[in-house]
């Protein structure tokens, strides 16, 4: 490949990804630096931190932990029209020893604004878990 | 990488997106997330991670 068409490749590469990213509605999804953006919930033995040497495509992800039973969370509200959406996640598993109750991503629906109101759990159909109505099992992930 | 294509339902105001782990009793669970994109159908994007052209 000529240098030429190396500059014109990256250059395109470049405003795609400037032009996709757009279209993202998460703040810091990225987390480059910490875990601003987020709102981190925790119960018994649950933890979550900013990972500042683990990340994917580049450093910076966050860490979720937990043994017996203890919860680790973190949640963005974002407002919006009912439409299709997509949503990807990359996910590393440091270490996994069953029984797990959960661990993966989730959206809920809901009907008031600020994540407020009752969850719409109709239409989004890919497995609810149990003891949290309203969350919902992403596709296989790995 | 994983993804999901949802249709909101009817009468969507806002959406929670998150990151869940629970470990069961006798469990044990370390994981990482990173890259989450959450947006209309066909503009999130799946990033390319290499790319080689000779």
């Amino acid at each position: 490949m000529s240098t030429l068409n190396r500059i014109v490749f990256g250059a395109v590469l470049a405003a795609h990804g400037l032009s996709t990213n757009a279209a993202n509605l998460l703040a810091n999804p990225d987390f480059t630096t910490d875990l601003s953006g987020w709102t981190v919930t925790t119960t018994g033995t649950g933890s979550v931190t900013f990972a500042g040497t683990s990340g994917s495509p580049t450093i910076g992800s966050i860490r979720l932990t937990s043994t017996n039973g203890g919860i680790a969370h973190a949640q963005q509200c974002i407002a919006i029209t009912p439409k299709n959406v997509d949503l990807i996640v990359r996910r590393h598993i440091v270490t996994s020893i069953p029984p797990l109750t959960e661990a993966d991503t989730n959206i809920i629906a809901w009907d008031g604004s600020n994540c407020a109101g009752s969850p719409l759990v109709g239409s989004i159909a890919t497995g609810a878990v149990p003891g949290f109505p309203g969350f919902f099992n992403g596709a296989a992930q790995t | 990488m994983s993804s999901l294509a949802i249709a909101l339902p009817v009468g969507t105001v806002s959406v929670s997106v998150s990151v869940y782990v629970q470990a069961a009793a006798g469990g044990s669970a370390d994981y990482l997330f990173d890259d989450i994109r959450f947006g209309p159908s066909g503009t999130v994007p799946v990033e390319l991670q290499s790319f080689d052209i000779e």
